[in-house]
């Protein structure tokens, strides 16, 4: 099921991702009309002799009889009760599906926030460059997340949800993509002046041409010491 | 739509009675003339409306204008209107004044302008205490909006995330205007929310149980219990944030111990039930004016109650939702996720509760209850897409987008703002004796209506297209632009709606029509009142016999023989002091006859000495500070001195032979234990976040204390215990003897608490002193003379409150009947030496027992 358009998603993740919003959103408009329905239902209806105020004097806090309980009951515990049966359901399944460790096999990137740019390091190729992400898509990548100054936060939407990157420790975030495409991503967690020119690009390679570009880059841009 | 006139009085609905002593009770009740008078005024009418007339101005400054301009900004992609620098003040403007200083002090001046005569009572209980949250409010606003004067305009967004907020990110003082100048104003709305509640539990008129008590009520009730357990951790962690910037602390340094997401928890403690304590005012407002304008009683009144009082509680156990981006494991993501939904079942059965009484009633369109649709039809979608947040992997696309602003404007200005303008045209006429005009009015619903979906609507979608929020600006070829456009034009057919709104205000005072008492044949007591009411409101106390009494009743003074003599009695005695009936918290029963305060310049006194507090702080003025303290404790005790009553103890002992009732004219023994129980209540709040935050760096740090400390020495620890031990025994044998008359035995007992007391603080200072670190180097040593400092502040006041009994009792004031300010000294005596040993333990063996 390739959903939410809106979203694009380029891999496995970002499409359980989209699944679940098509799955809420399409729930949400059902529950939202009914209540519409309900509501213009209510406002027409012609039920009781308004005059009297209706007959019931309860005075006892604890008395939760009276004709409406039902509906009460009906509409405002069994109703959202329901709805978040489901909606937890659905989550707690996306959250299973989603990889929480990743596979032995991932490729390790090492990604630092900075004001106002993003450090990217991949230990194993011995390359470090800024703003952008080169990724195969045969395989995960796990990307290191950690910030040398404010927390900023890494969002590519296409491939998975944000996640942040906080001074003083080190969080991890899976990517998968599996079309050979580039995708866009920002920064999501307000850093100060120029947060809204925190970009990056993910860039997908096949996995022969991911190998072709990082033996280039590790020529070109070897990781070195000046950061 | 057709509009339906108001039925007819059909029933003649009771009103409250007036006397030949009403002119006399009013003028008794009237503020002082003059400007000082007004600067002295402490009636609720007064402070309420000053509330909530000050809460539109900042909603003009920092809702409208700086709306209209981020709007203008977004409006296309690569715009350069305002640059960044001024886009990111703005937005940080418009989050705090909206929260800290719109809505919250609106629904307060609500509140405390509409709940004595909602109750049935003269006054709230602590008059005086209104005006300083009144004084404490505007005066924060205006030290916070004084940074643009100071060119050092906030700009670290209105959650202030350390460590952007920190010293070493926003140097220079603008995040010290936005914690100290916000920091004053929630002050004075924890201060309200005390005056609130102590209201709702003590003055109801008698007969007035909680069964019957109008839902407006409950929902304050809820909320200003709410305040208190929210503000406090927030105040406490603005607290923290400001020592680590004027003072160089570390805890928000990763690099130093600290801990960037501890200020997150403590915002959040706080930033969740924020939303709720802004949610259920209006969900009050909204049960008042369903049942009169579909003439029908409310329907599943008890499941109501029952759903804000669950609403009050849930809100507390949902904060990490604002956190699930931040790397938290899937088992409390999980939780949370759970918590979060969970709320959505009181909040449906608040919803369908209306319904339901919509249902069985037949609607009259008026004002009010547009807006009450418009808000049923707005929130609803709110609360839905509320609840698609808390599904964590949608949440980890949705967080810190776009899709966040459409979802929380819809739950605060369909859900908050939608009903505040419900309650404003429903009660305008009471206070102003005028209607307000209905074309405008619907005017204003449909522009507002329409603009509020124009606006935010479009946010959802572009949200999830992947424009995150907080950005000044955006490139073109994403398609964002396009929705961006629609939402601006919306935000200026909200505009017009707003400007609707105010001429409609400035024209209706005048020339509005006449209201009368009850313009909407309602069901509660304020309609049994003159429009606008006498000062006093109520000559002759009211009896409450049911939840709808204007519609049930035929009289509103018949009740059992001994309480229908009192209330007769009080409309006659006492004319020349401001007394007021307090009543049991169960069956509201009259307890007391009591004197409310009258007006006072001290609150203002002690409003100015706290905003110079923190002024001071913001210049790093520090001898000032120090000052403003000392005149703080200064207006606090001349704010509280005894003054005369005008009248002899004859009189007082003849009322209380022939109604059988004690009258107190010189203070409540049952309302000054209600206000000192609020205060532990706040100390402790106060107390356990700084627990919190111990632990919380305990957590964050595998080494503790850090290289190079020694643990501290539990036998010193172990000496101060025995001192506040003994400290409080000696207050609690100085209460007895003055229980039995011995005054010159009480002095000796407090004066050798006292001389304890000091010993014990003393013993701890000397410790403290001797530390080998220090408090900035690690988080440790803040977190730890932080504790301290807060353990001796509440010793210096028991001190100082130990003091003045011994200084009152040298002139014989106190006597086995009259002994009210010693027994409050020994409540607080007690309370605080739980908080010392707790502090004790956790300073001296925390250490040890992690």
């Amino acid at each position: 099921m390739r959903a939410a358009p809106d979203l694009g998603a380029g891999g496995p993740i970002a499409r359980d991702i989209s699944e679940l919003t098509v799955v809420i959103v399409v729930l949400g408009t059902a529950v939202m009309v009914l209540f519409v329905v309900l509501l213009m239902l209510a406002l027409r209806s012609r039920a009781a002799e308004p005059e009297g105020h209706g007959s019931s004097k309860a005075s006892d806090l604890l008395d939760l009889s009276g004709s409406s309980r039902w509906f009460v009951i009906g509409g405002g515990v069994v109703l959202p009760a329901l709805v978040i049966v489901v909606v937890l359901g659905w989550t707690i399944k996306t959250m299973r599906d989603i990889p929480a460790v990743p596979p032995d096999d991932s490729l390790v990137i090492l990604v630092t926030g900075h004001q106002w740019w993003w450090e990217v390091v991949y230990p194993d190729g011995g390359v470090r460059i800024q703003n952008e992400v080169h990724i195969p898509t045969d395989r995960a990548v796990e990307v290191r997340l950690n910030s040398s100054d404010v927390i900023h936060s890494f969002w590519v939407p296409a491939l998975n949800g944000k996640l942040d990157a906080i001074p003083g420790r080190t969080n991890s975030l899976i990517l998968e993509a599996d079309e050979v495409a580039e995708f866009s991503g920002q920064c999501a967690e307000f850093c100060g002046l120029d947060h809204a020119q925190m970009v990056l690009t993910v860039v997908a390679h096949t996995p022969a041409d991911f190998r072709e570009w990082l033996a280039t880059a590790a020529q070109q841009l070897p990781d070195g010491q000046d950061g | 739509m057709v509009d339906h006139p108001i039925p007819p009085a059909s029933e003649d609905a009771p009103l409250a009675e007036q006397s030949e002593y009403s002119q006399a009770l009013d003028a008794t009740w009237s503020r002082p003339p003059g400007i000082w008078g007004w600067l002295q005024t402490v009636q609720n009418d007064a402070v309420g409306t000053r509330l909530i007339f000050t809460g539109l101005f900042f909603l003009l400054l920092g809702g409208s204008v700086d709306s209209i301009v981020m709007r203008l900004q977004l409006a296309r992609p690569d715009n350069d209107l305002v640059g960044p620098q001024l886009y990111n003040e703005m937005f940080t403007n418009h989050g705090s004044v909206t929260m800290f200083l719109v809505i919250l002090p609106i629904f307060e001046g609500f509140a405390i302008l509409l709940l004595p005569l909602l109750l049935g009572t003269r006054e709230l209980p602590f008059p005086r205490l209104g005006s300083f949250a009144y004084f404490t409010y505007v005066l924060g606003g205006l030290l916070y909006y004084s940074s643009t004067l100071f060119d050092a305009v906030p700009n670290a967004g209105w959650f202030g995330y350390t460590p952007l907020s920190g010293p070493e990110y926003s140097p220079g003082l603008a995040l010290d205007f936005w914690v100290l100048g916000l920091g004053v104003a929630e002050v004075g709305a924890i201060a309200a929310a005390v005056e609130i509640s102590i209201a709702i539990f003590k003055v109801r008129a008698p007969g007035m149980t909680f069964a019957r008590l109008p839902l407006f009520a409950w929902a304050f009730l809820v909320t200003s219990f709410m305040i208190l357990f929210a503000f406090t951790p927030l105040i406490v962690g603005s607290f923290l944030l400001e020592l680590d910037r004027g003072f160089g602390t570390q805890f928000f340094n990763p690099e130093a111990g600290g801990s960037p997401l501890l200020w997150q928890h403590l915002f959040w403690i706080f930033g969740h039930p924020e939303v709720y304590i802004q949610f259920l005012p209006a969900t009050g407002i909204v049960s008042m004016i369903v049942p009169v304008f579909v003439r029908r009683r409310t329907e599943a009144y008890p499941w109501i109650v029952a759903s804000m009082v669950s609403i009050g509680f849930l809100s507390f156990g949902l904060w990490a939702h604002h956190m699930f981006t931040v790397g938290l494991p899937p088992v409390v993501l999980g939780f949370f996720a759970a918590a979060s939904m969970v709320i959505a079942i009181p909040a449906g059965v608040q919803v369908f509760a209306w319904v339901a009484t919509i249902w069985l009633g037949r609607p009259v369109w008026k004002t009010p209850f547009l807006f009450v649709m418009g808000f049923l039809g707005t929130f609803v979608l709110g609360g839905i897409t509320g609840v698609m947040l808390a599904a964590v992997p949608f949440d980890g696309q949705a967080h810190d987008s776009y899709f966040v602003v459409g979802h929380l404007h819809y739950v605060l200005i369909g859900g908050v703002v939608m009903p505040m303008f419900a309650g404003f045209y429903y009660w305008f006429p009471k206070f102003s004796g005028r209607m307000m005009n209905e074309r405008l009015g619907k005017i204003h619903f449909w522009l507002l209506f329409i603009g509020i979906h124009i606006t935010f609507f479009p946010m959802h979608i572009v949200g999830l297209m992947g424009m995150p929020r907080r950005i000044s600006s955006y490139p073109a070829g994403n398609g964002w632009g396009v929705y961006n456009l629609i939402s601006t034009v919306g935000v200026f057919v909200m505009f017009a709606g707003i400007a609707a709104f105010a001429w409609n205000i400035w024209h209706s005072r005048r020339h509005g029509e006449e209201a009368g008492p009850n313009p909407w044949n309602a069901d509660t007591l304020e309609w049994s009142v003159s429009s606008p009411p006498l000062q006093h409101g109520f000559t002759v106390p009211v009896i409450v016999t049911s939840r709808h009494p204007l519609w049930d009743q035929d009289d509103l003074h018949r009740g059992d023989a001994q309480v229908e003599g009192l209330a007769r009695a009080m409309s006659e005695w006492p004319v020349k002091w401001r007394a007021n009936l307090i009543t049991s918290v169960g069956d509201a029963r009259p307890e007391e006859v009591i004197r409310i305060s009258g007006p006072s310049i001290w609150p203002l006194a002690a409003a100015l000495a706290t905003v110079s507090i923190f002024a001071a702080e913001l210049l790093k003025f520090r001898i000032g500070a120090v000052v403003g303290v000392v005149l703080l404790i200064l207006a606090l005790i001349r704010w509280n001195w005894p003054e005369p009553v005008d009248m002899t103890e004859e009189e007082e002992l003849a009322f209380e032979a022939e109604h059988n009732i004690p009258v107190h004219s010189g203070g409540s023994p049952t309302i000054s234990r209600w206000g000192m129980g609020l205060a532990v209540v706040f100390l402790s709040v106060a107390f356990g976040s700084f627990l919190l935050s111990y632990f919380y760096l305990r957590l964050e740090n595998e080494v503790w204390p850090p290289p190079g400390v020694d643990d501290p020495s539990v036998s010193i620890g172990a000496l101060c215990a025995i001192l506040v031990v003994i400290t409080a025994a000696l207050v609690r044998l100085g209460l007895r003897r003055i229980q039995s008359g011995d005054e010159t035995s009480l002095r000796h007992y407090y004066g050798a608490a006292g001389a304890t007391g000091l010993a014990a603080m003393l013993v701890f200072f000397d410790d403290l002193r001797s530390q080998s670190f220090d408090a900035t180097t690690h988080a440790y040593g803040s977190i730890y003379y932080t504790l301290s400092g807060f353990l001796v502040a509440l010793l210096v006041a028991a001190l100082i409150m130990t003091t003045m009994v011994l200084w009152w009792s040298r002139s014989g004031r106190f006597s086995a009947r009259h002994h009210n300010p010693v027994a409050i000294v020994w409540r607080y005596w007690i309370s605080i030496s739980t908080i010392w040993l707790t502090g004790l333990f956790v300073l001296y063996l925390g250490p040890a027992i992690t």
